[in-house]
């Protein structure tokens, strides 16, 4: 089973709600997946000036904090680093050029090797084993205000109940990008050997791991990420619909053959999308018209210019006489 | 003031219609209502607020008449035992499966396997209808006012479905018995699935099905696909056919 959902705001009003709307999504498709719920959102742009970046570690142990801190990695955030549900979070700015493996590769010698789950100026990746109103009690994920946003309830068919084993997947070595993963990739075995021995490094057994990698090895050839996207339709097997939140905008994908299902609203303010109608109705009133993409469908909505943002917003305010 | 007539019998029983809005309510509790409206002799019941809940309006008896009142989510109007369904918006997965007698009317787009394994009856897609429409169908009627998605008809061993736009790929793949007339185009037609001459009878009933559909639509032009009837029995002489099928 597992139920995926995703949420594009094309309005000021609905990225200021689209935590709520996810995770009133996630508790809709609840019973689809009781062994995990997370989330992933793209946060507003940032000005250019600001540098630092969300840095987020399974595992809240002192040790990975302290490794953390000899490795000169200190919160920026004011509020020092939130350990939280299973996790260290913690905003810093890298010295120049230092990236999330490099970090990741640092903290495998000082403090055995806990993975970092999410790295980037604008990406928040919360996960966790039980269900969505768990992760909410953990993290607040109501409160997440951005453009992007997808989430995940998690029933285990091929791997271990943990944190790390939950969705979405950050894309390991892309910054605010993540997946979520509804099906199963039949020919993982086979793809995970082949880009491990071309060096890809994956960090948990769970075969959707292999569609983040699969897109940033595609990208690193010099594809774009529909691009990626569509080439991911021909190479992967099995069943799959997946989502990526990217700050550029939301991807959707479906296998060719349609196994699970998947219904989509396009409207004026927000793209919805969810593994079932019922996500759509129950965080979503009013009429909307909800479609299932073909199979097969590789669909990109881009996130509005944070010009056309502000245009919007202008716009609003006169138009309420203010 | 007059006098009451003696001996008058009461008003005749006129069951009104059950409104039942599904605000708050779980998916038991609605069908707890909606057998109540069942027992106590009503003969319509309207599912307000449905909001694309699963299970809705299942196994309903003849002669009763349920409005869903926006989208239905998986298996609405399931083992339908004769009762009139309308659903006035989109339907999940396996709409009408395993209907035994009675009409499902979608207004809006049905999901995967709408029409599964039916006995009898007529189901209507107003919209489009997703992959697998009609799989193993036994008997009864589907008609897709729109386009169907990949897979048509897969191994339907007996029945019609009338598609009025075009089919995807896999039309009629593995069918046993039974037709598929289709309006439109085919995409990639499915194995052992072949065109067969349509006659005088193949229109009259088009058009008697579109009738009982709401649809008016000429007859003319639609096209009759059969099983070829090569994955009947196994031939090693036709291990390609199997090949493919499998």
């Amino acid at each position: 089973m597992c139920g995926i959902v995703g949420f594009l705001a094309k309005d000021s009003a609905h990225a200021a709600a689209s935590g709520r709307i996810v995770l009133e999504m996630l508790e809709a498709l609840a019973r689809r997946g009781p062994d995990g719920a997370g989330f992933a959102g793209i946060g507003p742009a940032v000005d250019g000036h600001d540098q630092t970046v969300v840095i987020r570690i399974a595992g809240g142990e002192l040790r990975v904090l302290r490794a953390l801190d000899a490795l000169g990695i200190v919160d920026q955030s004011g509020s020092g680093p939130r350990l939280e549900g299973g996790t260290i979070r913690l905003r810093f700015e890298p010295a120049q050029g230092v990236t999330a493996g490099q970090v990741e590769t640092a903290l495998s010698a000082a403090a055995g090797a806990p993975e970092v789950l999410a790295f980037g100026p604008r990406l928040e990746l919360v996960k966790g084993v039980g269900p969505p109103r768990a992760l909410e009690a953990a993290h607040a994920v109501s409160r997440f205000v951005g453009p992007v946003a997808i989430g995940h309830t998690r029933m285990s068919t091929e791997s271990r109940i943990d944190l790390c084993h939950s969705q979405p997947f950050w894309i390991h070595g892309l910054p605010d990008h993540a997946i979520v993963h509804n099906g199963h990739i039949t020919n993982y075995h086979r793809l995970r050997r082949a880009f491990e021995q071309e060096g890809a490094r994956f960090h948990t057994e769970n075969d959707s791991e292999v569609i983040g990698v699969f897109l940033k090895r595609s990208m690193d050839q010099g594809l774009d990420l529909i691009q990626a996207m569509e080439r991911s339709v021909d190479e992967l097997d099995g069943s799959f619909n997946y989502l990526v939140a990217a700050p550029e905008g939301l991807g959707v994908v479906r296998d060719p053959h349609g196994f699970k299902p998947l219904v989509l609203a396009d409207a004026v303010e927000f793209t919805a999308v969810a593994t079932e109608e019922i996500a759509l109705e129950q965080a979503l009133p009013g009429p909307f018209h909800a479609r299932e993409p073909a199979p097969g469908s590789v669909l990109f909505f881009p996130a509005p210019k944070p010009a056309q943002s502000a245009r919007d917003a202008g716009q609003r305010l006169r138009s309420t006489g203010t | 003031m007059s006098e009451p007539l003696p001996n008058s019998d009461p008003p005749a029983a006129r069951p009104e219609a059950a409104v039942i809005d599904c605000q708050g309510l779980t998916t038991r509790a609605i069908g707890a209502a909606v057998w109540a409206a069942v027992d106590l002799g009503s003969k319509t019941a309207r599912l307000e607020n449905p909001g694309a809940r699963h299970s809705l309006g299942v196994a309903l008896p003849e002669g009763f008449e349920l409005v869903i009142a926006g989208s239905a989510g998986y298996y609405a109007g399931g083992l339908n035992d004769g009762a009139t369904i309308r659903i006035e918006g989109n339907a999940g997965w396996a709409a009408a499966e395993s209907q035994r007698a009675g009409t499902v009317v979608i207004a809006g787009n049905a999901g995967n396997a709408v029409a599964a394994s039916i006995r009898s009856g007529l189901v209507v897609v107003r919209g489009n209808a997703s992959t697998r429409a009609g799989i193993g169908m036994k008997g009864g009627a589907l008609v897709v006012a729109g386009d169907a998605g990949p897979m048509a008809g897969f191994m339907m061993q007996k029945g019609a479905i009338v598609i009025v736009g075009d089919a995807g790929d896999g039309v009629a793949d593995s069918m046993y018995e039974g037709t598929i007339y289709l309006g439109g185009q085919a995409g990639e037609l499915g194995a052992d699935a072949v065109f067969q001459e349509i006659g005088p009878a193949d229109h009259r009933l088009i058009e008697d099905l579109l009738g009982r559909a709401g649809l008016s639509r000429p007859v003319n032009g639609f096209r009759k696909l059969v099983a070829g009837r090569k994955l009947w029995n196994f031939q090693t002489s036709e291990r390609a056919v199997w090949k493919g099928a499998l």
